[in-house]
């Protein structure tokens, strides 16, 4: 299924200047720019020059675990609105929101309900969702697809089109078998084959999920079974960034011309992999949370096939 | 054919009173429909230990949570029928790998700051709800076999119940 955002509202870009205004709030911010499937990095205060003139932004939150109480975050709602009053700062609203899931901390109705209610304070057009594993326990996602699947096609899965961006947002949480990592599954595969079948391959490609579409740290279930099949159907595309969430820190990857960017959460950090026996809750000064929580800004500039992806602490 | 029994508090008890009280918040109470179809005689099994509302009774063959599963219809529990404990911490089931006999509970209770779901593979025998911090979970083995589970939400973490006549 397709779905095409109409609304464009900021069609006079970014302005460059009030931009890194703004970001001034992202102390360890980072810009990520991809041209033609290369990845450079520039710290945001030395070389901005990525975000200059972009087309359009849309936003990344994730991983929000509205539930979770325990240490070292005992109220997630408040560092969740905290995230979105940096998103409702930036000069320009972003298009679109995409939240890569874990919603919820324990598939509850309560917990939705509290997310939704922060939520509608973003400043943008849309909010796009896939669920997390937390979102699909022991209902095999029934709860989430009758909230957030609305205009989804299979068990959540999309497809949309904004400003010759093709986004593609697949759910890996489902159908998860013992011993495995995340999954696709052959009918989620089967409709992104047919769902890419006419774009040509100049088409810059967005993909967003919830687990990691490559191998993070798979002893801790840090990567998709099936996502080869996924990644082999798009590599044809000169431009593919592949968005995710689950492992609650800042990574990226460049094969080929697809690049991985994993998200901060706004709830709690995880260990980076394999310095811990295992990815439970990272469990840090209070003083130092807010500085491994955040978001993602993603500014887009059409012709030259760039995304510059800022990653954003809380403070 | 096993015998059918009833599954209730009288005949799993658990260590701790204190931890059957201490959920926060699953409101609604079946689960899963389970194991009278995939196994053939298990008869009512399991149930997640909860404070929560209980559900109409369940068929023969269901997981349920409830803070008491008992009701009264059939009575007798298995004679010198033990109960195992297996603790959920650190991403893991431990013991990985426990054998009990015909007739014995095993009781999962998650020492973790994340929940966990204790789900057999095939999906049916048993599935608990999502087990937040403290929590547990009961299910009683009436046939002899190997039973495989892992957990839903991090599928990584997997374990073996095998029960001995």
């Amino acid at each position: 299924m397709n779905d095409t955002i109409m609304h464009d509202h900021h069609h006079d870009g970014i302005d460059r200047r009030g931009f890194l205004t703004c970001m001034a709030w992202a102390g360890t911010g980072v810009l990520w720019a991809l041209k033609g499937g290369v990845l450079t990095s520039s710290v945001l205060a030395q070389d901005a020059s990525p975000i200059a003139g972009a087309d359009f932004t849309f936003a990344q939150i994730s991983d929000s675990h509205i539930g979770f109480s325990k240490a070292p975050n005992a109220d997630v709602t408040v560092t969740l609105q905290e995230a979105i009053v940096k998103l409702n700062a930036l000069p320009t609203a972003p298009a679109f929101v995409l939240h890569t899931g874990d919603l919820s901390h324990l598939t509850k109705a309560d917990e939705f309900d509290t997310l939704d209610e922060s939520l509608k304070r973003v400043r943008t057009d849309q909010i796009f969702t896939v669920p997390g594993e937390h979102d699909v326990i022991a209902d095999n996602g029934k709860l989430y697809l009758d909230r957030y699947g609305k205009g989804t096609a299979g068990q959540g899965w999309r497809s949309f089109d904004y400003q010759g961006v093709h986004f593609i947002g697949l759910v890996n949480v489902l159908d998860l078998k013992a011993g495995g990592l995340g999954n696709l599954g052959q009918e989620q595969l089967d409709w992104l084959k047919k769902d890419v079948a006419g774009l040509a391959s100049s088409t810059p490609i967005v993909v967003y999920a919830h687990i990691p579409l490559w191998e993070v740290y798979p002893a801790w279930g840090w990567g998709t079974e099936d996502s080869a099949q996924a990644l082999a159907l798009l590599k044809r595309f000169g431009s593919v960034t592949v968005l995710n969430g689950h492992i609650h820190q800042v990574l990226q990857k460049v094969e080929g011309n697809v690049t991985f960017h994993s998200a901060y959460s706004t709830a709690f950090p995880q260990p980076a992999p394999g310095t811990a026996d295992a990815p439970g809750p990272l469990v840090v000064p209070a003083i130092k949370l807010r500085s491994m929580l955040g978001l993602h800004s993603v500014l887009y500039q059409a012709g030259t096939g760039a995304l510059a992806i800022v990653d954003a602490t809380l403070e | 054919m096993n015998e059918r029994t009833n599954s209730g508090m009288s005949a799993t008890p658990f260590q701790s009173g204190a931890e059957t009280s201490s959920r926060r918040g699953f409101g609604t109470a079946v689960v899963m429909i389970a194991a009278g179809v995939a196994l053939g005689g298990l008869d009512r099994g399991g149930e997640q230990v909860a404070a929560a509302p209980r559900a109409s009774r369940p068929v023969a063959g269901v997981c349920e949570t409830g803070s008491d599963a008992s009701d009264g219809s059939a009575a007798r529990a298995p004679i010198a029928a033990t109960t195992h404990q297996v603790t959920i911490a650190h991403f893991a089931f431990d013991p990985e790998s426990l054998t009990v006999a015909v007739g014995d509970s095993v009781v999962w209770t998650n020492r973790d700051d994340m929940p966990h779901t204790v789900t057999s593979n095939d999906g049916e025998t048993f599935a608990s709800a999502g087990l937040d911090t403290d929590d547990q979970f009961s299910f009683r083995f009436t046939e002899a076999g190997s039973y495989p589970y892992f957990c839903t939400i991090h599928p990584v973490m997997t374990g073996t119940i095998i029960v001995t006549v």
